[in-house]
């Protein structure tokens, strides 16, 4: 077989996937899951050039406060992160997995909670 | 103040005196006046002699030795010695004034030492016979010990100006005063009953049931041990810089009051019962439990005496104006009371339920009363009625409180007499784990009725107050508070953190690098675990990795390593052990670290058929369903920071940077997509085969179709069997893959439709 025909299908592929990421809005996750499902190989995947791979996301967490331990949990209760802030402010710096949406706070006596986003700030 | 309540105490005894004090100018077998020397009064039992009264008067110096008989001293006395044994007794009546250097000698055989004078220790004493001391004991040289054979009954007067006093009799009065420049300590086995004024300069032990019935005070630390406890009979008081409790404190009558100035550690099983207030006005450790009408304030009023130089007044309330106050509604109001940051990361609240006392039907009864707060924060709800005569039936503590409460916590129910034209005002008080927004519903009729608090309203009533957290408990000063402290009696250690906190990660490979493999992940399976130990200013004195090869579908022999990503980190500040080295394939240097590298690299192991058994079937281990299983093998590596010690974030867990060494090629390399090689990579494998790494770009380890020779999951990854795709395993990897991580993000997790479980090891 001819090489270009050989890697017609990698091709059609990418360039599907391509599409659908330059083009995000459309009913994105049904079309994405059907066009995933038909691959059986890996290497047909294509991973966007920008995709880096990684299943966690990094947070800093911005405290300013009294003295006090300050806990970052997940949902079900595990630590995430944790440090001792001496009286002022405190940045901590932390991983949170992929499937983690949500957190929660402990610190100064009080918990919150707050969304897994890329920075997030704490004053008490 | 001291010296005038001794003087009080004085001037008591003195009383006593005049009424019982024996005299030398009758009753005297024989009268030794102005004496010197030894006087021994040696009788035995039967001697004429025997049983009677000698009387020392006038000026005595020298030594005394008595059996049988009784010494009374109504001069002035130095002496240097004294044996009492054998049915003896001594007696110092009033005005004599006795000095004693070396008090050893009052034996268990004697009966009694009387004291109406003014008798001085100028070493310690410890007596084997009843004292009794109706005027003036001075002890200067050493400890006061009342061994378990004597008796304590003090009604005048006893300083211990150098030492303590240490209690071990069974019988055990104190009516006069009592001082110990140290401690006092109350040991077990013996009983003491206080209805004058007891008070340690430093610490003051009780390891028994101790009843106060007046007056006492520790300078420093008051221990109530376990098992023991503090009585406090009817206004009376006592006093303390600290306190530990491990015992129980019970008042009896009415208004009696403990006061703490600093810090509370209450342990488990201490307790506070019946009428009595704990008024604690330093930081408290541990929870405290409150009964049959005791509690924590500071309203009592109890009078100064001649035994309580300092009696006690109610602390100043709070300014009015710290309440908060929010209407229910049917002549209902919600205030916030008060807000205490007990500095053991709990609260107490309290808040107060008033009724105008307006009547008809906007202004019902009250049926029940309920406190939102989040399941398992909230304990210790108390119901006090302070003006009226609302009551209420039971307490329900939730969290669930029924269709007609729109909110967890818990609630008073089946309350009644306040609202319907009942005015009157009831102070609920409960403990919370962490200040929360809470509706407070003064249910009357159908109407809820509610009133809601947010954080900001409990925060502004505790800062105008001034009830934060003053000073925690830190027992080893370590900067991090004994509430907090997984090492409290550790300075160097305050707290330790794990990466991933989720449990373990999982590091999964392709091993034919630079050719692609068959994607399935499982050419080596390693789960890890890093928990790093650090001190109170958050930095990190070691770091633990816990590495557990699950499995590795490779017939290479493959070892395996990672590197801080940290360009800081060049391990002149690490010692690093553990690492399983089984061929030349890398050189440690003394630190532990691989030899060579710029930034500190460590090598886990360099073998995986070294580490785990191969099961003689199939390729690798733990990857064919068909082959027996092999228990997987646990790496253990220690890194110590000597110095210059790192945070976390010095550390960058989440970024630091593993690899596979393939092949027993020290040059090969497999790391993570986008992760960079470390100085003692071969480079010119890139470009091979598959590898479409671009090194100078920071584009590496990945195919033209950017697919990678690594994954790194942050849960434990239930990996393909051997030489299973990936993508026909873990159903929704590709669609992560093809949305650039936008989609599936959670494609690793056991949810529906996410994996043919069939595939999977």
């Amino acid at each position: 077989m001819n090489e270009n025909y050989r890697n017609m299908p990698r091709l059609i592929l990418a360039l599907c996937t391509a599409a659908f990421v330059l083009h995000s809005c459309a009913p994105e996750k049904e079309a994405l899951t059907a066009q995933a499902a038909s691959v059986k190989d890996s290497k047909e995947l294509y991973a966007p050039a920008a995709f880096d791979w990684k299943t966690t996301k990094d947070c800093t967490l911005e405290v300013r406060g009294p003295k006090g331990m300050i806990e970052v949990n997940a949902p079900d209760g595990s630590l995430l992160a944790k440090a001792m802030n001496q009286g002022g402010s405190l940045e901590l710096q932390f991983a949170v997995p992929n499937h983690i949406q949500d957190l929660s706070i402990a610190y100064a006596g009080v918990r919150s909670s707050v969304k897994a986003t890329s920075r997030i700030k704490l004053d008490r | 103040m001291r010296t005038l309540f001794a003087l009080s105490a004085v001037l008591f005894a003195a009383l006593l005196n005049a009424t019982n004090s024996p005299d030398c100018s009758s009753g005297c077998y024989q009268t030794y006046n102005n004496y010197s020397g030894t006087l021994q009064l040696h009788f035995n039992p039967n001697d004429a002699g025997a049983n009677k009264t000698y009387c020392i008067t006038g000026t005595f110096n020298g030594s005394i030795e008595v059996r049988n008989a009784k010494v009374r001293i109504c001069g002035n006395a130095t002496v240097s010695s004294w044996t009492f044994d054998q049915n003896s007794s001594l007696e110092i009546a009033s005005g004599a004034v006795v000095v004693v250097n070396n008090s050893g000698g009052i034996n268990s055989s004697c009966d009694f030492v009387k004291n109406w004078g003014d008798l001085t220790f100028n070493n310690g004493f410890s007596p084997n016979a009843d004292l009794y001391n109706y005027s003036s004991i001075t002890v200067n040289g050493g400890d006061l010990n009342m061994n378990s054979q004597a008796k304590y009954q003090n009604f005048g007067d006893v300083q211990v100006t150098n030492g303590s006093y240490n209690h071990n009799s069974t019988g055990g009065l104190n009516s006069g005063s009592l001082y110990a420049s140290k401690d006092i300590k109350l040991n077990g086995g013996s009983e003491m009953t206080n209805e004058c004024s007891m008070v340690s300069g430093k610490e003051f032990h009780i390891n028994i049931a101790f009843n106060n019935k007046e007056y006492a005070k520790s300078g420093e630390k008051l221990y109530i041990n376990g098992g023991s406890s503090l009585k406090l009979d009817n206004q009376a008081m006592m006093t303390a810089a600290e306190l530990i409790l491990n015992g129980t404190v019970k008042g009896i009558g009415s208004s009696n009051t403990l006061e703490v100035t600093g810090p509370t550690l209450a342990n488990g099983g201490s307790s506070f019962t019946g009428p009595v207030e704990a008024c604690l006005g330093g930081a408290i450790s541990g929870t405290l439990s409150f009964s049959n009408g005791a509690g924590q304030s500071c309203a009592n009023t109890i009078p100064t005496s001649s035994c309580n130089p300092v009696g006690f007044a109610p602390a100043s309330p709070a300014p009015s104006n710290c309440d908060v106050t929010k209407s229910n509604g049917g002549g209902f109001s919600t205030s916030i009371v008060s807000v205490v940051d007990n500095c053991d990361n709990t609260f107490t609240i309290k808040l107060k339920l008033e009724h105008s006392g307006c009547g008809g039907p906007s202004c019902k009864e009250l049926s029940h009363l309920s406190i939102e707060a989040l399941p398992g924060t909230y304990s210790a709800a108390s119901w006090n009625t302070t003006s009226g005569t609302a009551t209420y039936g039971s307490l329900d503590n939730g969290p669930n409180l029924g269709a007609s409460t729109p909110f967890q916590g818990f609630k008073f129910d089946n309350t009644s007499k306040i609202g319907g034209g009942k005015a009157g005002i009831v102070e609920i008080t409960y403990t919370l784990t962490s200040l929360q927004d809470q509706k407070i519903s003064a249910k009357a009729g159908t109407n809820a009725q509610i009133a809601s608090f947010t954080v900001a309203d409990f925060q502004s009533v505790m800062n105008c107050a001034n009830t934060v957290c003053a000073q925690a408990p830190d027992g080893d000063n370590d900067g991090c508070e004994d509430a907090v402290d997984q090492y409290p009696n550790d300075p160097t250690r305050c707290y330790d953190v794990s990466y991933p906190g989720t449990g373990v990660a999982t590091l999964a490979f392709e091993d034919l690098w630079p050719a692609a493999g068959d994607y399935d992940f499982n050419d080596l399976v390693l789960d890890y675990l890093f928990t790093a130990e650090l001190n109170g200013s958050n930095e990190v004195n070691a770091l633990d990795g816990t590495f557990v090869i699950r499995a590795f579908g490779a017939g290479f022999h493959n070892g395996f390593g990672f590197q801080f990503s940290n360009p800081a980190f060049d391990g002149s500040n690490m010692q690093v052990s553990g690492s399983e080295i089984s061929s030349a394939l890398v050189s440690l240097g003394a630190n532990g670290l691989e030899i060579g590298q710029s930034k500190a690299t460590v090598i886990v192991y360099t073998d995986a058929y070294a580490q785990m058994r191969h099961p003689g079937v199939g390729i690798g281990v733990n990857t064919e369903i068909s082959a027996p299983y092999v228990q997987p093998d646990t790496i253990k590596i220690r890194i110590v920071f000597t110095s210059n010690k790192p945070s976390m974030t010095d550390l960058d867990l989440p970024n630091f940077n593993p690899f596979l060494i393939a092949k027993e090629d020290r040059g090969r390399e497999i790391h993570l997509p986008g992760y960079a090689p470390t100085d003692l990579a071969n480079l010119s494998y890139f470009g091979l085969g598959d590898d479409d790494s671009n090194v100078g770009a920071g584009r590496t380890y990945v195919t033209e179709t950017n697919m990678p020779w690594a994954l790194h999951l942050p849960v434990r990854f239930d990996y393909p069997t051997e030489k299973t795709d990936i993508v026909t395993a873990h159903l929704k990897f590709a669609a992560w893959v093809m949305s650039g991580g936008v989609s599936f993000a959670d494609w690793y997790l056991d949810m529906p439709g996410y994996r043919d479980d069939s595939k999977l090891y």
